[in-house]
């Protein structure tokens, strides 16, 4: 009964509906593709549904070759908009008319270097969440980041036009008459030229910490979570080329007094000092009437206690180990407002599965510590019988986004401290009771955090 | 914490007859194990009764227990150390007195579980296998399963097998007929139909053919995978499996090679040939090609096939003349028998039956569920339905993990006995006949390292002693010997390294040990450690534990050989992570990156200068949750 | 069904954008797929259907590997995309950008006056549809019970169809939906519709290896992609499945994948727990966990990937 059953990896009854599989695993057969649009509620086949292997019947071999139609003719789509909410936009970025060179000052401020898609009129509701509309002039332009762009493009929601110096300007002065000369005729503005969905990719790709661009790893993942219906924006920290700035303690809430001890451990033993025989046994002997007693002589390795404002904190890491990405649920939006978006749900963490490798405790340290204190407090974190909830929850999170050539796998890491819960102290106290029971009478202190040791 | 072991007296009174007002109430299950697995640690403790307001009395009773023990003081050691001896071979600490390993495996130290799993339960079941008496093990039950699956798994294969063989026939046939309207030339026409007149004659004893050959074909392609063969068959021998379009295409499914022609080519090459030639037992096993670059198929006898026609469809082909696979027999029933799964390798059967035995049935939910799935590769949802329900419906042991122990059971402090009897132990474990065999108990408990020096150096509890001298080794020495040892190869004088396997090892082991988790190695789960929460017994592992170096401390980066030599040491790659996080998240388990800091290098003096403890405490530990993140379940 | 990706020729130009391998025509990946078992990674979105990740479009980023081995084959050559653009947007003026927009404005007013009928026949397609969907549904049903029917009938999406159905397409997105997007009377009645191309360059027209790009670098796992590859397997990005490559006996788009491939050096050290977890998490997703090397003392005549040995690893779940 030991360990056998742990063997039985996949306990639950529904094997498939378990968090460990995803659609996304497998490569979806297109023919299916309607069945999502369908009003059925876009179920789709079973993972079944494929074949083991080629068996060399004709019926099989047609099969695939109507997968692999469907697939072509789906991807075969010319973006044609033919919406009332159309959408141009010119491109201003560094490869082409830049925009600090063709724009008038009054209608570029408060803008970042990285904005650099000027959306002639913004219409449709992907606006409410994206783009920055420059303040206090005439004529607010809203302006869009490299991956906001691009996104809108790739979904057929953006005209992205390639610029001339009368583009812009040529829209605008219709009103602006008294300062240049209105044109006679439309057809005679030269307002350049669209460009194709390859072009913006060519354009709007780049390194990390290039201006004007993002890189293909974060827009993959940018894009991949706007898919899902979150609401996404840079984090502060997202230029890599700048060191970091979110430090987010809170410093005024909990103004413990650092310790002396490192940025990496926080505060260890406050008590004295247990006397040890140099050779043990940790445990003198004798009578003990605890194992509290017992295990309290045995700890002799510095435990992590978690802090609000780490005494030294770590160097903010100078590579992709940092948020880039601040996410609010989708069940938010309705209220989401671009100036003011609250808190955000999740911060996002992107990494190249390829060229990096694991984060080093130092990089891990420093990435956690960059994002708010976020202890398991509430209800569903109280009680004893929640060890193992506090622990996976842990005092700090963040969301890391592993991509392996378009292929994203998410992972959240937690700043655990098991340091912080102290199983042994169950041990007294009458009955050495299992885990789950939630403990006796009176020994509903299972909380350790906080607790002095004496 | 100084009182406690100044005072003393006893609590003699009050405990025995609380045993033995429970005694008369049969025991649960559950409260069985609750004594059997009282104690957390190898170590006693004697509280003082409670204080009950109402009762005065139990006033008295407190200062009767105080005075008595101070007048006799109590040890919470056990008055006898458990005993093991330091195995420089297999690099553990072996126990083989019964006392030591039932205690010390009650107490929370499984070492590495050679024979049981569960239980040190090996020489109960050698008996009940012998003896054949008493009612079959669960180990038993569990093979016995696990051959029925198997069967099934067979039967679909081959019924698919005979789907897609019926298929590629028919679609034969209905090319040549579209060839026939085509073709009005009345010579081929007429040889076609002949062919196809082949075809409806031929198909009965091919299937025959083909579904013996298809179950055969899968014991041996277990076997094989078994010993890590190469699988993936080089695309230049002709016997591969068609698996790309191209060969696919050249299939014989057009218009030449129709019929017995097409199944000559296809089965004889790809099942005739490995059914003949594939190697069944261990000896042969052995005997492989390291490589099939090397492996020569064996000319197929030509008058197999002619033969095989006309086998008794009742009749499987395996005793069929030369046809002799050592181990498989198939009994009436149709279930294999148990031997048959034993081709692997090893040279005692019994030993993996005892390493494979798993006896809680869970194993059989997780392995229906798996058969369910592998209905998706063309079955059909029956086979998998079928199999639910010819599952034999025995107790599940999970259930018990999550009853509620009872509060009635005696408190563990008050066992006033050492540690837990041998004959104790029999009563949670099946009932078996004790018959006057001569069995010699071949189990003893491998503790790992780390296992052995918590209890010696943390607990005080084992005594361990050299192979040689045969003379207990102190702490002191045992320290070092054990830092030497966790090298693999071992090495003769290592220069004493910050993070040595052993040190890197233990660190974590004592940090969680400290803390009141039961360490176990997670090996199983690829993993260094799991954690459980009191013991395996009572739950599910709830946390496994991976270890990771860091290099912090300045000194890993004051000079370009050691910043390289500490960079790749923590280099691991993404790919290996998320295989790690994958196999805990499918066991429903939670990964705890356990980031060990390590110190700069001490010198041997400086080392024995601050002592053991002085040397633990210059590490560091911290905790890293990692969990799959469902980005598209976060979104409400 | 003929489809340009009959009339590929080799030749194909890659487009590289900031170190990526991106290809940007569907011919192109259709091609690649059915003739060199190359299946890429598609990563962006389907306008059609874009809020999603279950599908994915255009377009599709190659492995450095199977850059590389498109190159070597000579089957490929690489194009520096963002030089191309620069230049050719730079110098896009006179006659060449009338051509360029008149080419785009007729394309504007062929969708739509093919939209027009299309509302005028309404009714009609609606009518259709549901017999479309009756026949899918039928088909597919006799697909997947595995009898012996006929392959089934086209069940490709056709363009006007997925224009219009647009307006249902955003209902998965929640606040922002757009109800009046397609449905909707565009811009104004008698101006083409806007267009953004896909492609930038017809496969063919450009001109052979403008400037040499050098071969892609590919981490140590190429021999054994290349082994695997030419074993006629197929092979996408392992991240997920805890390897470096996912192996597929045929096409993806209709198999499961067979092994779950990592690359090891030939003398290198494999710790033991990494084989328990790879074989562990393989034998549980029902796919062989398959560790391979090149021997690279070995002769060095053949092909790439020629000299690599591979094993696969069971776990036995004991």
């Amino acid at each position: 009964m030991a360990d056998a059953d742990e063997d039985a990896a996949l306990r639950s009854s529904q094997p498939q509906a378990n968090e460990d599989t995803d659609l996304g695993d497998e490569f979806q057969d297109f023919r299916f593709l309607a069945a999502l649009t369908a009003k059925s509620g876009g179920q789709l086949p079973k993972r079944g549904e494929k074949d083991f292997e080629p068996h060399g019947t004709k019926h099989q071999d047609g099969i695939l070759a109507a997968s692999r139609e469907a697939m072509h003719d789906v991807l075969s789509y010319t973006r044609v908009h033919t919406s009332r909410q159309y959408n141009r936009a010119f491109y201003y970025g560094a490869e082409g008319l830049h925009r600090d060179d063709a724009i008038r000052e009054d209608w570029r401020q408060d803008l970042e270097d990285d904005h650099i898609v000027l959306v002639e009129s913004a219409r449709g509701p992907h606006f409410k969440t994206m783009g920055k509309t420059t303040t206090g002039k005439r004529y607010p332009g809203l302006w869009l980041l490299p991956e906001e762009a691009l996104y809108l493009v790739e979904r057929g929601n953006l005209d992205l036009w390639w610029p001339t110096r009368s583009s812009y300007t040529g829209m605008v002065d219709e009103e602006e008459s008294d300062k240049q000369e209105k044109p006679d005729n439309q057809e005679e503005v030269d307002e350049g030229f669209p460009m194709s969905f390859q072009a913006a990719y060519s354009m709007l790709i780049g390194q990390d910490g290039e201006k004007g661009k993002v890189s293909l790893e974060r827009y993959t993942v940018y894009a991949h979570l706007k898919r899902m219906g979150y609401a996404v924006s840079r984090a502060p920290d997202w230029d890599l080329s700048q060191p970091g700035k979110s430090q987010s303690h809170q410093e005024e809430l909990f103004s413990e007094s650092p310790s002396i001890f490192s940025w990496l451990f926080g505060r260890f033993f406050t008590e004295q000092a247990i006397e040890h025989a140099v050779y043990g046994p940790l445990v003198k002997p004798g009578m003990y009437r605890s194992y509290n007693s017992i295990y309290r002589q045995v700890a002799v390795i510095p435990r992590h206690k978690p802090s609000p404002n780490p005494s030294a904190p770590a160097p903010v890491a100078d590579d992709s180990y940092r948020v880039a990405f601040l996410l609010w649920k989708p069940s938010r939006l309705p209220t989401f407002a671009k100036s003011n978006p609250g808190l955000p749900d999740f911060r996002v963490a992107i990494t190249d599965a390829r060229s990096t490798h694991i984060p080093s405790l130092t990089q891990i340290t420093s990435l956690l510590e960059s994002t708010p204190w976020d202890p398991p407090k509430g209800k569903e974190f109280e009680g004893p019988g929640k060890i193992n909830q506090r622990l996976k929850h842990g005092w700090r999170n963040v969301v890391l986004a592993v991509i392996d050539q378009g292929v994203i796998s998410y992972l959240r890491l937690g700043e655990s401290a098991l340091g912080e819960e102290k199983l042994y102290e169950r041990f007294d106290g009458g009955s050495n009771l299992g885990p789950k029971r939630g403990g006796g009478a009176g020994r509903g202190r299972g909380r350790g955090r906080g607790r002095g040791r004496r | 914490m100084a009182d406690t072991t100044q005072t003393a007296p006893v609590v003699e009174g009050d405990k025995p007859q609380i045993q033995q007002a429970i005694q008369p109430r049969p025991l649960s299950k559950f409260q069985q194990l609750n004594k059997l697995y009282a104690l957390p640690a190898p170590l006693r403790t004697f509280p003082l009764p409670t204080f009950v307001p109402h009762n005065p009395l139990s006033l008295f009773h407190i200062l009767y227990v105080w005075v008595s023990q101070t007048v006799k003081p109590q040890i919470s050691r056990f008055d006898h150390l458990y005993e093991g001896l330091f195995s420089p071979e297999t690099r553990s600490v072996h126990v083989t007195d019964v006392r030591s390993i039932r205690g010390l495996w009650e107490q929370g130290f499984y070492g590495k579980g050679t024979l049981s799993r569960s239980e040190p339960s090996w020489l109960d079941r050698e008996k009940t296998k012998r003896g054949n008496k008493g009612k079959s093990t669960s180990e038993d039950n569990t093979r016995k399963r696990r051959a029925e699956r198997q069967q099934t798994k067979w039967e679909r294969a081959r019924k698919e097998r005979e789907a897609i063989d019926e298929k590629l026939l028919e679609e034969a046939a209905a090319a040549v007929q579209q060839r026939e309207e085509l073709n009005h030339v009345v010579p081929v026409a007429s040889t076609l139909v002949e062919e196809v007149l082949d075809t409806v004659e031929v198909k009965e004893p091919i299937q025959m053919e083909s579904k013996s050959l298809a179950i055969v074909d899968e014991i041996l392609e277990q076997a094989l995978e078994r010993v890590e063969s190469p699988v993936l068959k080089p695309a230049k021998l002709g016997w591969a499996a068609p698996v790309g379009p191209l060969e696919l295409l050249s299939l014989p499914n057009s218009d030449d090679g129709l019929t017995v022609a097409c199944f000559t080519e296809d089965f004889d090459d790809k099942y005739v040939k490995r059914f003949f030639a594939a190697p069944v037992g261990p000896m042969e096993l052995l005997a492989l090609p390291n490589s099939l670059r090397s492996y020569e198929p064996p000319k197929l006898p030509q008058h197999t096939l002619s033969k095989l026609p006309d086998t008794n469809p009742t009749d499987f082909p395996f005793e069929h003349e030369s046809v002799t696979l050592p181990d498989v027999k198939i009994n009436g029933n149709g279930s294999i028998a148990p031997n048959a799964l034993g081709i692997n390798g090893h040279t005692q059967p019994d030993e993996i039956e005892v390493v494979g035995g798993s006896e809680t049935n869970e194993d059989t939910i997780d392995e229906s569920i798996h058969s369910d799935e592998t209905t998706e590769t063309n079955g059909t949802p029956a086979n998998g339905s079928t199999l639910a329900n010819s599952r034999p419906s025995t107790p599940k042991v999970k259930r018990q993990k999550s009853v509620r122990f009872s509060p009635t059971v005696e408190k563990n402090t008050f066992i006033q006995s050492e540690p837990p009897s041998p004959e104790r132990a029999v009563v949670a474990s099946t009932s078996v006949v004790e018959e006057p065999l001569e069995i010699k108990n071949q189990e003893h408990l491998q503790l790992t390292l780390e296992e052995a020096f918590f209890l010696s150096y943390a607990l005080g509890a084992i005594s361990i002693v050299d192979p040689e001298t045969k003379a207990p080794i102190p702490n002191q020495d045992l320290f070092y010997l054990l830092r030497k040892t966790s090298y693999f190869p071992p090495q003769l004088n290592p220069a004493l390294s910050p993070d040595d396997p052993f040190m890197m090892n233990y660190v974590v082991y004592h940090h969680y040990r400290s803390l009141g988790w039961v360490v176990r190695s997670g090996i199983k789960f690829s993993v260094d450690y799991m954690l459980y929460n009191r013991g395996p017994v009572f739950s599910h592992a709830e946390f496994g534990v991976l270890i990771l170096p860091s290099y912090s401390d300045p000194y890993w980066t004051s000079d370009p050989f050691l910043e390289k030599l500490s960079r790749e040491k923590q280099k691991r790659t993404w790919a290996w992570m998320s295989c790690i996080n994958r196999v805990i998240t499918q066991v429903k388990k939670t990964l705890i990156l356990t980031y060990v800091d390590v110190p700069k290098p001490l010198s041997v003096q400086e080392e024995q200068d601050l002592g053991i403890d002085g040397v633990l405490s210059r590490y560091k530990v911290r905790e890293i949750v990692m969990k799959r993140f469902a980005a598209n379940r976060m979104r409400d | 069904m003929v489809h340009s990706f009959e009339s590929i020729s080799e030749p194909i130009p890659i487009s590289l954008i900031s170190g990526k391998y991106m290809i940007f025509d569907i011919s192109v990946v259709t091609y690649l797929r059915r003739t060199h078992h190359i299946c890429g990674t598609l990563i962006g979105s389907i306008p059609q259907n874009p809020q999603q990740n279950i599908f994915s479009g255009l377009p599709m980023e190659l492995m450095p590997e199977e850059a590389k081995f498109l190159v070597q084959k000579e089957v490929a050559y690489i194009v520096d995309d963002l030089a191309w653009h620069k230049q050719r947007y730079d110098t896009l003026t006179g006659d060449d950008k009338k051509k360029y927009l008149e080419s785009l404005r007729s394309a504007g007013l062929k969708v739509r006056k093919a939209a027009q009928d299309n509302s005028k026949k309404r009714s009609e397609i609606a009518l259709s549809r549901i017999a479309t969907k009756k026949a899918k549904e039928k088909s597919s049903g006799e697909g997947s019970s595995g009898t012996l029917a006929d392959p089934p009938p086209n069940t490709s999406l056709d363009d006007t169809g997925s224009v219009a159905e647009d307006s249902t397409t955003d209902s998965l997105f929640g606040g922002e939906s757009t109800a009046s997007r397609a449905s909707g009377t565009p811009i104004s009645s008698d101006k083409p519709f806007p267009v953004t191309p896909t492609t930038s360059y017809a496969t063919s027209s450009l001109p052979q290896n403008p400037s040499h790009q050098p071969d892609p670098s590919v981490p140590l796992s190429y021999s054994l992609f290349a082994h695997l590859h030419a074993r006629d397997y197929y092979i996408m990005p392992g991240l997920r499945f805890g390897c470096d490559y996912n192996v597929y006996p045929g096409d993806p788009l209709r198999f499961h994948s067979h092994f779950l491939a990592t690359s090891f050096e030939w003398d290198q050290d494999i710790p033991m727990l990494d084989l328990i977890g790879g074989g562990r998490l393989g034998t549980a997703v029902k796919k062989g966990f398959l560790i391979g090397g090149e021997d690279t003392e070995a002769d060095t005549e053949g092909e790439w990937g020629d000299n690599v040995r591979t094993f696969c690893i069971e776990w036995g779940g004991m």
